[in-house]
């Protein structure tokens, strides 16, 4: 582990630092990834859309909410949704909060939103041409719309998300 | 020239011109409806001119040849106006207004950067056409004896009088404006040369010539593509709102003032906070603190309001449209109206200001098109030929009134109450039991109307609902009161500032929220006991008034922590034009202001939340949509299976 992924994991990255401006950007073919974990399985979205990751923290319940929110939070003054992930991806929502997990901030089109995650892992550098962008892999209509692609790295499968299409899910 | 916009100079020039020029067209929409009243005030006239060529001044100036070439063609027509070559009937206003028209589709099309489907030449060449008719009538009546007086009295004998506006008696007598309006319909049809009328065709062709001649740089240059700038600024002003606001000196050094104050405040919390020698006496020093504190909370009050201020604009901004579409409305249907506005004045926020626009030119067409009778039907009514619509502005506490009121026939109460029972929404009992203020405010409900039926309810109601709903996004109110016969009235009550509000902070269980304290009537301290039902719906026996009720607790499935709901709790009347709703919470721990703040796009579709505000100590409290919640309410009631006009609850908890 890099002093990076130990910042991201251990929680302490400063509210005010992006990740963006701490990561040594590298070529163009290589897709730079926040990786973590929901239900055992690896996930990553691109570094470019996270704006920061943070503990948990109070939430504040919303009626009639979709139901893969959560709430929502108090973000430094701005009101901030929380996605629950697992939710949203159809696993079993977690029973007890643990110590590992982390809200990812992320921003897309100036839309923010946490997403909580049951363990951040660390910034994933994956070479373009290991992405599978197929889409259509028979996987459920939840993740089939957010999805981007699979990583096919050396010992496992990281599964990349859209981040985008994930906060245009919209309440039906 | 687009390369000379390439520095950031230059943007802010151009900027700077189109809020300019915006601001004067809609500033000479008025002087001219002012002018057709008063055809002969020379003070107004020279100050039309004088607007209409610092236009085309600085049209020229930033290289627009496109304004300049209309503004130019304008501003002939104008100087024979002010000369008194040509007086400033209804028909010469008509065609000069088309010609304000096409110069702010022109400003626009700068703004947007995208071209504006304006017709700059037969424009122009009607504007000519025009400037040729009045010179021939000049001379044709010079001739006659006796001066300017004299020719006016001559060609439009009854137009001095100001009700005259609306007919156009004086140019029907006279041969030349007879072919003048031929020719005028033809031109918007055809081309100019066309035209019957001998020596007007050839004579325009030079001039729109020299017009473009005159803009400096050739016309067709400027009929390229707009400029790189503007297109900029299409991007960052999204949709039509304005995206920058001027603002009083004045009102920016009272902030600056306060917040030296604030920076001096805490300035000496730091320096309080920061000893740390021992001979200073703890209690001195709390009380020092204590000081402190109430200094920086005086200061942030007085900031916010200050704050508040800048964003502050007068509704004049709005209502100043309004001449202009009442005297076209008024034309177009033959109807005679005046328009009296008053207190212009009163400042609105500027959301505020943007929103209103909407419903208000609703509620105005409805009083022309609906409420005012015809000439001819008033007078046999006894009234007045001229209908009399008014605007007037004030603030009451800390709301802004705008009341729209008609002199017309007003609106058929019977017919209301008939309508709503047919389209069920309300029962033959509700009727009964309903006031005629109450009835009529039906007219807001969505589905009360729907196009082709609502003529026959004395032509009122057309999408009612949808200015009810404009004016509550707005956390404003809409009243409507009328007595047959003498006219209606709609009263719209709007907050200072949508930012910040009054609320009422209720907890149910563990969940607090907050309602708008403008929508809450009063609380009541209730037992459990106390909540009786009604065909299967809560209901409270208020001061021997049923008072529907809703559980919160319910229609927000808060979770239950504790087994027991406590023994008392309270009601939360609150009232959304007539309708009355008691909502049932556990506690009213306080009182306070908060600032409405956006849930996002992911949450704002939620039905009953109006957003979020972020509490003292930092949590995130809910806001509450009492409109959009008695709006459900009233929904469910008639989609439900209870007959009973009062069954809120009851499809609540389902």
């Amino acid at each position: 582990m890099n002093t990076l992924d130990r910042k991201i994991s251990g929680g302490e990255l400063s509210p005010t630092e992006t990740l963006g401006s701490l990561v040594d950007f590298g070529a163009d073919d290589v897709l730079q990834m926040v990786s973590f974990r929901l239900s055992g399985e690896d996930y990553a979205v691109d570094v470019m859309a996270v704006q920061e990751i943070n503990r948990l923290s109070d939430m504040t319940r919303v009626p009639r909410a979709p139901y893969f929110v959560d709430g929502v939070i108090n973000l430094r003054g701005k009101i901030l949704p929380v996605i629950n992930l697992r939710k949203l991806l159809g696993f079993p929502p977690m029973t007890v909060q643990t110590e590992e997990m982390r809200m990812i901030v992320v921003n897309a089109e100036g839309s923010l939103a946490g997403l909580t995650v049951d363990e951040v892992n660390q910034v994933l550098r994956i070479p373009k041409d290991r992405v599978e962008e197929q889409t259509e892999l028979g996987i459920g209509k939840a993740l089939g719309d957010v999805i981007r692609g699979v990583a096919h790295m050396e010992d496992r499968l990281v599964t990349l998300l859209d981040i985008g299409k994930l906060l245009s899910v919209r309440i039906q | 020239m687009p390369e000379t916009f390439d520095n950031d100079e230059m943007k802010e020039i151009l900027q700077d011109f189109l809020a300019e020029a915006e601001e004067m067209l809609e500033g000479l929409d008025t002087f001219f409806v002012q002018l057709e009243a008063h055809p002969d005030d020379r003070t107004l006239l020279n100050e039309i001119f004088r607007t209409a060529h610092s236009i085309k001044g600085s049209a020229g100036f930033i290289g627009l040849n496109r304004i300049v070439e209309v503004a130019h063609h304008a501003e002939n027509v104008l100087n024979q106006l002010r000369q008194g070559q040509m007086r400033a009937e209804p028909l010469v206003i008509d065609i000069i207004l088309e010609a304000m028209d096409a110069l702010k589709l022109l400003v626009r099309e700068v703004r947007t950067g995208t071209q504006a489907d304006v017709d700059i030449e037969s424009l122009n060449q009607k504007l000519d056409l025009l400037l040729q008719w009045g010179e021939d009538v000049q001379a044709e009546t010079e001739p006659a004896p006796g001066g300017g007086e004299e020719f006016q009295g001559e060609v439009t004998p009854d137009l001095p009088e100001p009700s005259g506006s609306g007919k156009e008696p004086a140019l029907v007598s006279e041969p030349q404006s007879e072919s003048y309006q031929v020719e005028d319909e033809e031109l918007v049809a055809a081309p100019p040369a066309d035209a019957p009328s001998s020596g007007v065709p050839g004579d325009s062709g030079p001039r729109s010539k020299s017009g473009s001649g005159e803009g400096g740089g050739s016309a067709r240059k400027a009929e390229l593509p707009v400029p790189a700038p503007a297109t900029e600024a299409a991007q960052t002003g999204s949709g039509e709102a304005d995206q920058t606001i001027r603002v009083e000196t004045s009102r920016l050094d009272n902030v600056m003032n306060l917040v030296g104050e604030l920076v001096l405040g805490r300035n000496r919390l730091v320096r309080l906070s920061g000893e740390q020698r021992g001979d200073i006496d703890p209690e001195h020093r709390l009380k020092e603190i204590a000081e402190a504190v109430a200094q920086l909370s005086r200061v942030t009050t007085d900031l916010q309001l200050a704050v508040i201020k800048t964003r502050m604009q007068p509704i004049r901004k709005v209502l100043g449209k309004f001449p202009r579409m009442v005297r076209d409305l008024s034309r177009k249907m033959g109807k005679e109206v005046r328009l009296e506005l008053s207190g212009e004045e009163t400042e609105l926020d500027k959301s505020v200001i943007e929103e209103i626009g909407d419903p208000l030119v609703h509620i105005i067409r409805n009083a022309i098109d609906h409420g005012l009778e015809m000439p001819d039907e008033r007078a046999a009514g006894g009234k007045p030929t001229e209908g009399v619509v008014r605007i007037g502005a004030y603030q009451e506490g800390n709301s802004i009134v705008i009341e729209v009121s008609d002199d017309g026939k007003g609106i058929d109460v019977g017919r209301v109450r008939e309508k709503a029972i047919e389209k069920k929404l309300i029962s033959g009992g509700d009727a009964e039991r309903m006031s005629e203020g109450e009835l009529v405010n039906l007219i807001f409900l969505p589905g009360f109307s729907t196009a082709e039926k609502v003529t026959d309810v004395s032509g009122r109601g057309v999408g009612m609902d949808v200015v009810r709903t404009n004016i509550n996004k707005i956390n404003g109110t809409v009243e409507v009161r009328t007595t047959q016969g003498a006219g209606s009235t709609f009263v719209i009550r709007l907050p200072l500032t949508i930012a910040i509000i009054q609320a009422l902070m209720v907890t149910i269980g563990s969940e607090v929220y907050a309602i708008p304290l403008q929508t809450v009537v009063e609380t009541v301290k209730i037992t459990r006991e106390d909540i009786r039902t009604l065909s299967g719906s809560d209901v409270l026996n208020l001061r021997n008034q049923v008072l529907p009720l809703l559980r919160l607790r319910d229609e927000f499935k808060v979770p239950e922590e504790h087994a027991e709901e406590p023994g008392r709790c309270y009601v939360v009347v609150v009232q959304l034009g007539s309708r009355l709703l008691g909502l049932v919470v556990d506690r009213l721990p306080y009182q306070e202001e908060v600032v409405i703040k956006s849930m996002g796009p992911l949450l704002s579709g939620i039905r009953g939340m109006a957003g979020a505000t972020i509490t003292g100590d930092g949590k995130v409290v809910l806001i509450l949509d009492v409109g959009e919640i008695l709006q459900d309410i009233q929904l469910r009631q008639h989609q439900g299976p209870v007959p009973s006009g009062f069954a809120p609850a009851a499809a609540a908890r389902s």
